[in-house]
């Protein structure tokens, strides 16, 4: 073989392999015994935004202000020739002067060769940044979600236990509990995916099919925050559930009337003013016991810091609202 | 440190302070306290609810919620610890969320869903 056939042999040898570690895309470093670069492929020059000529040449552990002379990565690699041991996966968290805080994992192996006599060392590095900060955003959304079902189940737990099994059928038990599950569940929906919603539609949503033809609304366009969707949906629908037992929602002709206004009282504050008036249902007389429903309209209007009467009206009943908006 | 004037009259009460933004559970707590013999300040359902209840009375105890809405019920447990109110947690939030909030990493949370009969006892246990 003539002397230049070798040299392009070799020197086609050595291309291939260079091309090979600058294909990876993780960035590699060759450390000779001294741990100074001997190579460093493209991925490493890009992460470390540094230049090759710079690197070169140099002691790894005084590359870039000192950044990798980390007394425990430096015993670890310092016994990875004398031991044939390999270093995998040591991490390395630190705020690099141009590329900000990163994490690494960082291989390191003796470079393997034929007569098993290398003094060169390879270092990989495996930027696990936004791994991390995928996983710090996995363990908060699932730490939300597991904290969300709790809550709910308390929230069931607690309108099952409040649903009142005294002097009702099993079946009125289940509808009175379903409903107030489902009234809660939509409005909590409704007020999950917006940032505010009318108050007309959420009268109509808590009234249900019940309404129709017989839920005459007559106010101006206002504007309920997100967070009192559930509160007001409550009143409306226990005010539902008694009109349909007792009021006009049990009978044919009956209608509700739900008529509203905008008030400011002196302060600047403005209030919603509703009335819920039903006509042409049977005769009402006051309740003998205060149910849960009508702790619940009274709670839940305590709640949003705003005022509610029930008059007990033979004709039918009426409903004063007052909350602040 | 504002400490709370604790000498009632002889029919005085246990005055719990309640802080809770679900209506159905801030009702049961309410009901569960009123039964074990407390009388209820609140229920609050936010942060800014149960400081302005706290600038008219000052109860011998307090229930907290931890979430409330978007915000967190810290700034009401630092105000008791200053009135020097114990108080005790019932949140469905983890114990590690709970403890990087240096106000609230010694207090007993009784979770949710809540014991109530536990929650009751606890109260009783602090206000004793």
């Amino acid at each position: 073989m003539m002397l230049e056939d070798l040299y392009r042999l070799l020197k086609s040898g050595h291309v291939q392999a260079q091309g090979v570690v600058d294909t990876m895309t993780q960035p590699i470093v060759v450390l000779d015994q001294n741990f100074c670069v001997s190579t460093a492929n493209n991925a490493f020059i890009r992460t470390f935004k540094i230049e090759r000529d710079d690197i070169l040449g140099e002691n790894f552990f005084s590359l870039g202000d000192g950044q990798w002379d980390i007394t425990e990565l430096k015993n670890l690699i310092s016994s990875v020739i004398p031991k044939a041991a390999a270093v995998i996966g040591f991490e390395v968290k630190h705020d690099f002067p141009v590329i900000g805080p990163r994490s690494f994992l960082v291989d390191a192996r003796r470079l393997i060769h034929p007569d098993d006599n290398s003094t060169n060392i390879l270092v990989l590095f495996d930027d696990i940044t936004v791994r991390q900060r995928h996983d710090a955003e996995m363990e908060f959304i699932l730490s939300e979600t597991r904290h969300r079902m709790n809550n709910l189940f308390a929230v069931v737990r607690s309108i099952a236990m409040q649903t009142s099994i005294e002097d009702r059928t099993a079946r009125d038990y289940r509808e009175t509990l379903l409903g107030r599950l489902e009234t809660t569940f939509r409005a909590q929906e409704i007020a999950a995916t917006n940032d505010a919603a009318d108050f007309e539609d959420i009268v109509r949503l808590a009234v249900g099919e019940l309404g129709g033809d017989h839920l005459l609304c007559n106010g101006p366009a206002v504007e309920l925050e997100s967070a009192k969707v559930l509160s007001v949906s409550l009143i409306f629908h226990e005010l539902t559930t008694n009109a349909a037992k007792y009021g006009a929602f049990s009978v044919p002709g009956g209608e509700v009337h739900v008529e509203w206004a905008l008030q400011a009282d002196p302060q600047g504050q403005t209030y919603l003013s509703c009335e819920w008036r039903e006509i042409n249902g049977p005769p009402v007389k006051p309740p003998e016991r205060k149910g849960y429903g009508t702790k619940l309209i009274k709670g839940t209007s305590a709640q949003l810091h705003g005022e509610v009467e029930l008059i007990y009206a033979p004709a039918g009943l009426s409903a004063l609202l007052k909350i602040p908006v | 440190m504002t400490m709370c004037n604790l000498m009632g009259d002889t029919e005085h009460k246990g005055c719990v302070l309640v802080v809770e933004d679900e209506v159905f559970l801030a009702m049961e707590l309410e009901a569960a306290l009123t039964d074990g013999g407390f009388r209820v300040l609140g229920p609050a359902a936010s942060v800014r609810d149960a400081l302005d209840l706290l600038t008219s009375e000052c109860p011998d105890a307090a229930v907290l919620d931890f979430n409330l809405g978007r915000d967190k019920v810290t700034p009401v447990a630092l105000q008791l610890k200053t009135l020097g109110v114990p108080f005790v947690l019932a949140s469905a939030s983890s114990a590690a969320e709970l403890s990087r909030h240096a106000v609230l990493a010694d207090i007993t949370n009784l979770g949710k869903p809540t014991d109530l009969k536990r929650l009751v006892a606890a109260v009783r246990a602090l206000h004793a």
